[in-house]
Order: structure tokens, then C-alpha cells, then sequence
């Protein structure tokens, strides 16, 4: 009996031993002694995952000695949350793709500073626009490198500027402009409106807030600024528009699954870039075209881009930064630019024919894409980003969508950011 | 007898190393956890009982934890009780009892996120009067005005309590057997007796299957606490109105990366259900029957 225990035993040992030892790093390895893998995580659609291939493609060609394996995963909340267990469990991507969470993760010092590769290899950083190089230099140090940049833009229907007899907006455009077009063409009853719902995510949210010259935070990102006269002015605005105006759709208003701007029912679509492709793609019954976001007391637009960083605790740093080099480098920024969507962070490349010229294709204005840079500020990023952005959206909601007095839902907002900024200064 | 508990000993041993080192372990850890600040990138630090003071100072915990009782309480009896009728309903032998036994209990196995998005669009509410959701189209058919669901603060929690009405039918699997192995000779007495069904129900039928309605309830009063994914698919506009203390445990943990606070949070919800539960079983004892008693 207890020769068969200790058999058991010892079984139970070498299945536990094999199980520790089994952490055989998949992800940073080198396959043979020629080739050094480098992983490279990433998020995005299906126009995402052709480009990043067409750029490996080149890559492979000019680096035959680096094999990178791209892993696409999915974006939001989960990318974060598999970033960050890969790095707790210190088997990180070694390129990592991010966004407004990068100085999350830079300032827990999981990210490789890149400023003494870029010093090393004299990498000329004016090449590209300064705004988006800000967006991922943290403390004077640059953690990631942008291959494209985009900023809230105004697309509009003209087929129902025409029905009304308006003039089609341009980049001289003020909400006040908009307002006035929007209450002609408007007609919930008929399930048209005049602009899509503004707010409902960070930037479209930032981006009304700092026309009206309000803002989440101040500009040291110290204090809170929702509840400043510029910023109550752009909320009541907000709910203006959509409750004693009507002109944008409150959240109830919108059917589940129907996409209200590509099916020809908003005049206005003030949003994202990506639009654009999505609009190429799926727009056939009107004609559109673009414009700058529209201006309140001042010009305002906040860049999203998303920048490849590197992990600290990559085995394969030199690698990567041949990776990350490349990509957002002249061949991969041409590869983006012919796509004619996001605009590329390299200004010789965005500013060409290359990006420029459409070939007769909507929106005729696409220079508007690069107009819309100037005078545009990166994201108002603190290392409790995630948490910000979430209280300072459902409070939105709650004004926005739900029409909630400021008065009744402001405190509580506040109290919540201080105290996480408060944290932030401890 | 020595050897018997040495076998003993080895048999349970895979058990209690598993025990160990995935459910004991751990749950040392977050108690641990939970008087610490730790993200899980930066070493964690030491901070006594501040998790604890600042879930009873934020209003969310308290919100959440009022919808997460209000769906006890509105839920559990009416999963029970609905549960009950159906599987007396199915008790019946007549012919082709196994296909309405099958359709009662088959979407208790289809379950999750993709009915849940099913329903998302059933209950969307309608746009200027045009009805989009299937639920409030059909409501209309029989000339009632449906309400916003999710989008209306009175309907959001209810939305979510009917929601998860759809896998009632889990509980036949347990009710079913209960039912059948009532005594039949006390039915016939009782009926030569001149007792009314719904006497017999409740002096023969509701004693004899108590235990299983009691296993019931306590699973469901136990799940019910521990409700995620029916508020999280389907939240209210205010996710407020419907967000429950797993929903806010999973923010702060794997969104905000505050595993301190989110330990401090699950032990409050370990002692909240321990104790429900242990309130539950002492009521027990007032209503339900055991054979060997």
C-alpha cells in the first residue's frame, strides 16, 4: 500500500513538474539561430488586417532575418486586459499596438522608452506631425511611434442639403451654422435629422466640449473642468440639440442594428474618419461629402491615432524596434495612403497624390482630412484614463441622453474624478 | 481500518489539491489582496482597510447592491413558483409529454450572450412610434403600448428579471423526479377523503417535494447574487439602474485594474451570500420536510 501511495505521489510531482515547465514562452522565441521572432499584437477590422499584411510583406523582403507573427485581438476593454496579464505573467507582445491607454501602461513601466533607439538611428522625428508624436511622448520620453492619424471630421448628406435649397457646410462652418441647417432639414416623424448624436465616446465628447472652450480636464490635468461655465455651455448645447430642438436623435431614437447615416436619415455625421471607407463602401443612393468638424467659440479637434510600443519585457528589443521602424516607416505609410482613409503621420506622404488623389471617388473635399490636423491637440490622457473616461461618459449620458439636469448629475461626477485625480497627486 | 484511511486519504487527495491550490489559495490571496492596492503591473501596496471605506462611500456599490437584492427578490419566488407550474403541468401522462418536456427545458441549455443579444433586439423599443422591437410589435397586435424596456428607468430592472426568466426550465430537471415520487396511495386517500387539488397540493405534493423546492431556491437565491452577464448584455440606459455587484466587481478589476478594491468587494458579496444563505436554511426548517424526520 504504500509503495502504490508513493507512486501516486511521485506521478503527482512529475505532473506538476512538467506543468511548470511546460511555460515554454510562446511569444517572444527565437525559432532557429537565423530568424528572430518577434510577436506583434494589434486590434482592427478586416481593412486593418490587409494592411498589416501588406506591410509584412515588404518587411519580410528588406528584413529576411526577422519573422514577425501579427496577432490580431480584439480591441476595447479586452486588448487591455490581455496586455496586461501577458505582461503580468512576463511573456509580453513584444510590438504592441495602443492608443489613449498608452500612458496607462507607460507610466506602470511596462513600456520600453524608445527615445535612445531614435537617437541611436538619428530617426528624424519632424518627418512626422508633431501633434501625433505628443499624443505618445509621456514626461518628455517617447513610448510609441503612430503610423496613422485621424480627427473628428463632419460628413455630410447632399442630397438633403439640396431638398432644402442649403449651401453645403464648409470648414468656416460654427455650431450655430449647423444648428440652423439641421432645424430645416430635421423631421423626426419622419425618422430624419439634422446631425447624428454628439458625445457617446471621448473624442466626440472632447472635441464639443473644446469648441466651446470647456474640456473634461484643465489643461495641467490636475483639475476638473466639466463643471466650468465653457464646459456647462457645450453640455446645454448638447441637450439642446437633442430634446428641445430634436435635431439629433436621442439614444431611444435609434433603432438597434440600423446604421442611421449610411441609410441617407442624418445630414450631419460629426465622428471618426473611418466613416469615410465605411461610406465608400456602403453609401449608393445619396451623394456626400466632408468637411472639418464644425467650430463653437473656437476651432477644436482632438487627434485619435494609435502608435506601436514596446514591451519591456521583450527578449527581442532590437528586433522590434526594426519592426516598429518599418511600420511606420515611408513603405508601410505608403501602403495606408493609398487606402485613403486614416491620414498618415508622415506629412510628405499625407500631403501627396498618393493620399490626396481619390480618383474621382466621394468625398470630393478629402483634403479636409488634413486641414481638420491643424490646430488639433492630442487626447487628455492620465494613468487612470480608463476610469475617467468612463465615469465622465455615463455622467454624459445622463445629461445627454437622458436629459437630466446638470445640477443633479454634476456633483456626483466631480466628486468621483477628484477623487481619482487626488489618488493621481498621492 | 488504518488502511481504509489511508485509501481514503489518497483517493480524496487529487481533490484536496485541487481544492487547495485553486479555490483556498486563492481566496487567502484576495483577503489579502483586499487591504492592498495592486494593478497588477506595479507591485502591490499595503493600505489597511481604505478599500473597504471607499466601497462604502461610493454610491455605485450601494446601487448596485440594491438591484442585485431587487432581482432576488423579484426573481427567485418567480422562478420557483414558475418553475413549480411547469413542471406540474409537464407531470401529466399524456402522449407526447417528452416533446413539451424537451421545448420547456431546452433553453435552459441555450443560454448566454447570444440569446441575450436576441433579446436585446426583441425588446428594443420603438422609434416614433414604429415599433423596431419584436416584443412591443406583437404587444401592439393586441392594442398595448409596450414600454422602453431598458431605456425606461421602471422597466430596466423588470426587463432583466423577465430575461432571465428564459431558463426556467432548468429547474424541471430537479422538480420533475420530486414530483413523480409522491406517494400515490396518499393522493388516492386523500381524494376518497373529498380533498380539493388544491388541498392535496398543499398538504401532500408541496410537503413532500419541499427539499427540492428548498435545493432550488437556494441555488437560485445563490446564482441570483452572483448575476453578470443578463444586466451586462442587456443594461439599462443608465447602467446604474441595472448594473449588479458582479458587474461593478468586473469594472474594477479587469477595467480599471483595482484588484484591491475588487477583493474588498468580493468578500462583502461572500459574506452578504453566506449569510442570506444561512438565513435561508434556518427559515427552512419551518417548511420543509424530510423522510426520516
Amino acid at each position: 500500500m504504500k509503495r502504490l501511495y508513493l507512486l501516486f505521489m511521485l506521478i503527482f510531482l512529475m505532473l506538476i513538474a512538467v506543468g511548470c515547465n511546460g511555460n515554454a514562452d510562446p511569444s517572444s522565441s527565437e525559432t532557429d539561430s537565423d530568424t528572430t521572432k518577434v510577436t506583434f499584437s494589434y486590434w482592427g477590422g478586416d481593412f486593418d488586417k490587409k494592411r498589416m499584411e501588406a506591410i509584412n510583406e515588404e518587411f519580410k523582403k528588406v528584413h529576411p532575418e526577422i519573422e514577425v507573427e501579427l496577432v490580431n485581438l480584439p480591441d476595447g476593454e479586452e486588448y487591455s486586459q490581455k496586455q496586461t496579464v501577458m505582461m503580468s505573467a512576463k511573456t509580453p507582445y513584444d510590438v504592441i499596438q495602443f492608443a489613449e491607454e498608452s500612458y496607462q501602461f507607460a507610466s506602470r513601466g511596462v513600456l520600453e522608452d524608445l527615445t535612445p533607439y531614435i537617437e541611436e538611428d538619428g530617426l528624424d522625428l519632424d518627418q512626422f506631425y508633431p501633434v501625433a508624436i505628443d499624443a505618445y511622448t509621456h514626461d518628455g520620453k517617447v513610448y510609441g511611434l503612430p503610423l496613422r492619424v485621424g480627427s473628428v471630421i463632419m460628413l455630410y448628406n447632399k442630397d438633403l442639403f439640396d431638398q432644402h435649397d442649403l449651401e453645403y457646410p464648409n470648414e468656416n462652418w460654427t455650431w450655430d451654422d449647423v444648428v440652423k441647417a439641421g432645424e430645416k432639414i430635421a423631421n423626426p416623424e419622419e425618422g430624419i435629422f439634422g446631425m447624428n448624436p454628439i458625445g457617446g465616446w471621448w473624442a466626440s465628447t472632447s472635441q464639443t466640449l473644446q469648441s466651446f472652450g470647456g474640456g473634461v480636464l484643465n489643461e495641467e490635468k490636475d483639475a476638473f473642468h466639466l463643471d466650468s461655465p465653457e464646459s456647462r455651455k457645450a453640455i446645454e448645447f448638447m441637450k439642446e440639440v437633442t430634446w428641445d430642438k430634436d435635431i439629433a436623435p436621442s439614444s431611444t431614437q435609434i433603432p438597434e442594428g440600423i446604421d442611421l447615416w449610411t441609410s441617407g436619415k442624418i445630414a450631419m455625421m460629426i465622428d471618426g474618419p473611418w466613416h469615410i471607407l465605411s461610406s465608400q463602401a456602403n453609401i449608393k443612393e445619396f451623394d456626400w461629402d466632408m468637411t472639418t468638424a464644425p467650430a463653437g467659440s473656437q476651432d477644436a479637434t482632438p487627434i485619435f491615432s494609435n502608435a506601436f510600443h514596446m514591451a519591456k519585457d521583450s527578449k527581442v528589443k532590437d528586433a522590434a524596434w526594426e519592426v516598429i521602424k518599418f511600420w511606420t516607416g515611408e513603405e508601410a505609410q505608403k501602403i495606408l495612403a493609398q487606402e485613403h482613409g486614416d491620414t498618415p503621420t508622415n506629412k510628405e506622404i499625407a500631403e501627396s497624390d498618393l493620399y490626396l488623389d481619390l480618383g474621382g471617388k466621394a468625398p470630393e473635399n478629402f483634403e479636409m482630412m488634413l486641414t481638420s490636423l491643424e490646430g488639433a491637440y492630442p487626447p487628455q490622457v492620465t494613468s487612470e484614463w480608463g476610469e475617467i473616461n468612463r465615469i465622465v461618459q455615463e455622467g454624459m449620458s445622463k445629461m445627454v441622453d437622458l436629459d437630466q439636469p446638470i445640477e443633479e448629475v454634476m456633483p456626483g461626477v466631480k466628486s468621483e474624478v477628484e477623487a481619482l485625480l487626488q489618488k493621481l497627486k498621492d | 481500518m488504518r488502511n481504509e484511511r489511508k485509501q481514503f486519504l489518497l483517493y480524496v487527495s487529487p481533490w484536496i489539491f485541487g481544492f487547495l491550490v485553486f479555490t483556498a489559495g486563492p481566496m487567502l490571496v484576495s483577503l489579502y489582496l483586499s487591504f492592498t492596492e495592486y494593478d497588477i503591473l506595479s507591485p502591490h501596496t499595503w493600505i489597511g482597510i481604505s478599500n473597504y471605506i471607499e466601497l462604502v462611500s461610493n454610491d455605485r456599490f450601494w446601487s448596485s447592491l440594491w438591484n442585485t437584492i431587487y432581482y432576488t427578490i423579484l426573481g427567485v419566488p418567480l422562478h420557483v413558483f414558475l418553475g413549480l407550474m411547469i413542471s406540474l403541468l409537464l407531470l401529466r401522462a399524456i402522449p407526447g409529454i417528452m416533446i413539451f418536456r424537451t421545448a420547456f427545458y431546452l433553453p435552459a441549455i441555450f443560454g448566454g450572450v447570444a440569446i441575450l443579444l436576441l433579446w436585446n433586439y426583441m425588446l428594443a423599443p420603438g422609434v416614433n412610434g414604429q415599433n423596431v422591437g419584436l416584443v412591443n410589435a406583437m404587444l401592439s397586435l393586441v392594442g398595448i403600448d409596450g414600454p422602453g424596456w431598458s431605456s425606461d428607468p421602471n422597466w430596466a430592472k423588470p426587463t432583466v428579471v423577465l430575461v432571465k426568466l428564459w431558463g426556467v426550465g432548468g429547474s424541471l430537471l430537479i422538480f420533475l423526479p420530486a414530483l413523480s415520487s409522491v406517494p400515490k396511495e396518499l393522493h388516492e386517500a386523500a381524494e376518497m377523503d373529498g380533498a380539493s387539488p388544491f388541498r392535496k397540493f398543499w398538504s401532500i405534493t408541496f410537503p413532500a417535494i419541499s427539499p427540492a423546492v428548498l435545493f432550488v431556491a437556494t441555488m437560485e437565491i445563490i446564482g441570483t447574487l452572483k448575476m453578470f452577464i443578463e444586466p451586462m448584455i442587456i443594461p439599462g440606459l443608465d447602467p446604474a439602474w441595472t448594473d449588479t455587484l458582479m458587474i461593478h466587481l468586473y469594472h474594477h478589476a479587469f477595467e480599471y485594474f483595482q484588484m484591491g478594491y475588487a477583493s474588498a468587494l468580493a468578500w462583502i458579496m461572500f459574506v452578504i451570500i453566506l449569510m442570506i444563505t444561512i438565513l435561508n436554511l434556518y427559515l427552512s426548517k419551518r417548511w420543509v420536510y424530510y423522510d426520516y424526520e
